[in-house]
């Protein structure tokens, strides 16, 4: 009996030590899974920095938009215009033109936090192949914007026969429509309970932008041929616009993205020296023949983008303010002392170099208030959805009140404009606000 | 009586046993020299006097031009209206700056807040006083040749510098150990108060040029050079010697900014170009920029890193504003000099303290020349400069690129052989 009763002891015993093994095991794992819901949370947790200065970017970029609507604010011209219009910072560099690489810079702040959550979650190959479809995604948005606002103005407003358009215009513009038929099919998948659906449809559209994508690659890369031996009877039209370059940035800075911090240095370094050399020697014609440089500008775009990442990873140390005043004085004495041109058309090294020490020292301010949460924090709003806004922008202030109905908006006094102004921004703000407070944002 | 007579040994004992902790902390603070601020100190020194010399030989090209101010005459210019030779004054100045304030940190230690305030204001004054004998003795060989006649205020100076030159043949004697005691007290006070009113004396008659200058009548006496420029730079810092970082930025900033509303009001740049370096009020420019040397001199000490940033910082700021506050003009000492003097100057000495680490040898020519400076200046300036005047054309002005070559190496040679002997047996001249 005395045994029976030992063993049955014994068994309890054993049981209750497994028991205890079982719990111990669960709260370990539980505690894992905590860990790693953290860590998740921390990755996909916003730089309140890097919102609020992407949103000062978008807020200067649709404000240029609008404020050029009106022909009775003329008195603003100087701070909207680019290029030797504008109000100068250095001679060449306008204040507006502070605003473009300033976006770009903040793209460069989060390129390599992005690619590393790819890269977790679905290897290397993918996540550098998703990175390329999204670049050449927003360089296919900013072309099918295009085919909207040239292409189908030409036809529908200036009656223009849709054959004579140029190949490349022709695409974009009957992409248009396909593009709005798919995103009109995204929206409504969100509705069905079918995720296969909804997969389909998101790959399609970004199938189709990067199909654009692509197409704009390679018709610049003609074009900037054309301007070396012209080609009058080219078929192609030069379309590139803000999206395009930065796209064309992307993919450029895309192979160098797992570099160290000092190698993605050592490659802006070599890159900014032969851009030199080359505007310098008689390329700047070439170069700011096309719009934000074209294909030769966008490796000056690229830099910045770069120089962006680097920024990030030096964040909590000394030498940011090292390489930023390095910057600053590099590019200050060349255009200043050595008659160095810096331009934004055609993207010049030293201007690149210029406005990335002002965008430096701007995010490193922006950096001071990360602990200053107010609940309605204004630029952080605006930059919380910005290809959504850029779009919007584009159609509302680009095409309906620029295009259509553009000589009226002109003619308006200023009353009109400050109020229609305020309207529009106050728009974009809700619409912002809005997508903010319920978490979405729109990424391609 | 025993009683006391043990008390007195015990504070005798303890007297001496204090002084002897001062000395030993005298000899620390002496012995802790920073070799890149005499590397560097020794490179301004050595570029303001050999590029100097250089500058009599036409046939060396660009060498003679080493030390030309004016763009119009060959100048080398460096930065929209600074040339090479430009930046050594404002190197100089910080120089001053990088060790101004543990300096008289050092004397305050050793002998009292008094004591140290009273000797740094006679110093700054001395030096001025020093230039302003410089600029009576090159008066007085213009008088030789009948270029210039002495005026009343040149006899002044005169008398005054006689007074200074007892003192100094004084303190010469004084060097006596017999007679030590009796004489060095005096003769430093003779020497040192004589200098002094020179100083003074300098300020105010610079002052009436300036006068004279905005009235349209111009320069009258021209007293000022660069020895009271740094001199008077040094009056103006020194109420900030032991301020805090900020509030030396602060004070700066603030003198900077009045002085360059004032520089940019009317034709005032032409009236400050009228005088050297903008005479007594061009001064207070200097004063702004030793401020700055010493606010990136207290970074430097806390941290290698933000003193280099500081300094660029500074540079590309002083480019930057040239669009708006025009060219770097030393003459009027412009806003954009004063900051492109302290940025440019911080960036070189950080490349000197950064090449410090791989200066292993002991031979170390440019920390030779940079222990005493005021030696090597009034060398210079008797020596070399005489040599220059007295010789025939044939052999300065006209002389064939060999023949300047050799006496440029001969001048190298012996100023740095002369220096080493100064250094080794580690005697130094200061005010």
């Amino acid at each position: 009996m005395k045994k029976q009763q030992k063993d049955e002891n014994l068994v309890v015993e054993k049981e209750n030590a497994n028991l205890d093994l079982q719990a111990t095991t669960k709260l370990e794992n539980d505690e894992q899974k905590n860990k790693e819901k953290i860590a998740e949370t921390k990755t996909s947790q916003r730089i309140l920095s890097i919102d609020r200065f992407r949103g000062i970017c978008m807020f200067a970029m649709v404000c240029s938009f609008i404020f050029g609507l009106f022909a009775s604010f003329s008195a603003l011209a100087p701070i909207i215009e680019h290029g030797t219009n504008g109000f100068q910072i250095l001679p060449g560099v306008s204040f507006a033109d502070l605003f473009a690489p300033m976006f770009i810079f903040v793209i460069g702040l989060t390129i390599v936090p992005s690619f590393k959550k790819r890269e977790k979650q679905f290897g290397t190959s993918r996540a550098y192949f998703q990175l390329a479809v999204r670049f050449l995604s927003i360089m296919g948005i900013g072309c099918l914007l295009n085919g909207f606002e040239d292409g189908w103005s030409d036809v529908i407003l200036n009656g223009v026969p849709f054959a004579e358009l140029n190949i490349n215009m022709k695409i974009y513009a009957v992409c248009f429509w396909i593009a709005i038929a798919l995103v009109i099919n995204l929206i409504v998948s969100t509705f069905i309970k079918n995720n296969k659906y909804k997969a389909i449809s998101k790959n399609i559209l970004s199938a189709l932008l990067a199909l654009c994508g692509l197409l704009a690659l390679f018709v610049i890369i003609v074009k900037t041929g054309e301007k070396i031996t012209p080609n009058p009877t080219s078929p192609y039209d030069q379309i590139w616009d803000t999206l395009q370059n930065i796209g064309l940035a992307g993919l450029i800075s895309l192979p160098f993205i797992k570099f160290s911090k000092w190698g993605k240095l050592v490659i802006v370094s070599i890159i900014l020296l032969v851009l030199t050399a080359f505007i310098q020697g008689g390329g700047l014609s070439l170069a700011n023949s096309i719009l934000e440089g074209g294909f030769i500008g966008g490796f000056s775009w690229a830099c910045i983008l770069m120089f962006g990442s680097i920024f990030a990873e030096l964040k909590d140390d000394k030498r940011y303010w090292v390489l930023t005043s390095m910057l600053l004085l590099i590019s200050t004495v060349l255009i200043l002392a050595f008659d160095f041109t810096a331009a934004k058309r055609g993207c010049t090294p030293v201007y690149a170099m210029f406005t990335t020490s002002i965008a430096a020292m701007i995010w490193s301010a922006l950096n001071l208030l990360n602990n200053w949460k107010p609940k309605f924090s204004f630029f952080a709003i605006w930059g919380s959805n910005a290809i959504l806004t850029y779009v919007v922008n584009y159609i509302i202030s680009v095409f309906i009140l620029g295009g259509i109905l553009g000589e009226q908006v002109s003619a308006l006094p200023v009353w009109a404009g400050i109020l229609i102004s305020i309207t529009l921004l106050a728009l974009f703000t809700v619409m912002n606000w809005l997508l903010k407070r319920k978490d979405r944002y729109i990424r391609i | 009586m025993e009683n006391l007579s043990a008390e007195k040994n015990v504070v005798e004992t303890q007297l001496s046993q204090q002084k002897q902790v001062a000395d030993t902390q005298n000899k620390n603070i002496q012995t802790k020299r920073i070799k890149s601020i005499d590397r560097f100190r020794g490179f301004c020194v050595f570029a303001m006097l050999i590029f100097q010399f250089l500058k009599n030989f036409e046939s060396l090209g660009f060498l003679s031009k080493l030390a030309e101010h004016s763009a119009e005459k060959g100048g080398i210019v460096i930065l929209p209206g600074m040339t090479l030779a430009d930046i050594i004054a404002p190197a100089f100045i910080f120089a001053i700056g990088l060790t101004f304030a543990l300096s008289f940190s050092k004397w305050q230690k050793l002998y009292g807040t008094k004591l140290a305030i009273v000797h740094y204001l006679e110093r700054a004054l001395a030096i001025i006083g020093v230039g302003t004998f410089l600029s009576l003795c090159n008066k007085f060989l213009d008088s030789f040749s009948g270029k210039y006649t002495f005026n009343a205020f040149d006899w002044t100076v005169f008398a005054f510098s006689v007074i200074a030159l007892v003192g100094l043949s004084l303190r010469l004697i004084s060097l006596i150990p017999a007679l030590r005691n009796k004489l060095k007290g005096y003769a430093e006070q003779i020497f040192y108060i004589a200098l002094s009113c020179l100083g003074i004396m300098n300020i105010i008659i610079t002052s009436i040029d300036y006068a004279y200058v905005v009235n349209g009548t111009g320069v009258v006496y021209s007293y000022w050079v660069t020895l009271q420029g740094i001199g008077f730079a040094i009056l103006i810092a020194f109420p900030f010697v032991k301020a805090k970082s900020w509030v030396k930025f602060l004070g700066a900033s603030l003198i900077t900014i009045l002085f360059t509303v004032y520089h940019q009001l009317g034709n005032n740049k032409e009236l400050l170009d009228a005088i050297v370096h903008g005479g007594v009020v061009g001064g207070f420019g200097w004063g702004a920029m030793l401020i700055f040397d010493m606010f990136i001199a207290d970074l430097f000490f806390s941290n290698k890193t933000n003193s280099l940033i500081a300094s660029t910082l500074f540079f590309a700021i002083g480019v930057f504003l040239t669009q708006w506050l025009g060219v770097i003009n030393m003459g009027s000492c412009s806003p954009t000099f004063i900051l492109v003097g302290v940025g440019l100057s911080g960036v070189i000495f950080a490349l000197f303290d950064c090449l410090d680490k791989y200066h292993k040898s002991k031979f170390d020519p440019l920390v030779w020349w940079g222990k005493n400076p005021i030696i090597m200046f009034l060398v210079e300036f008797f020596v070399i400069g005489v040599y220059t005047q007295v010789m025939p054309d044939s052999v300065i002005a006209n002389a064939s690129w060999p023949v300047a070559l050799i006496q440029g190496i001969i001048a190298v040679v012996t100023l740095t052989a002369f220096a080493y002997l100064l250094s080794r047996s580690k005697k130094s001249f200061s005010l």
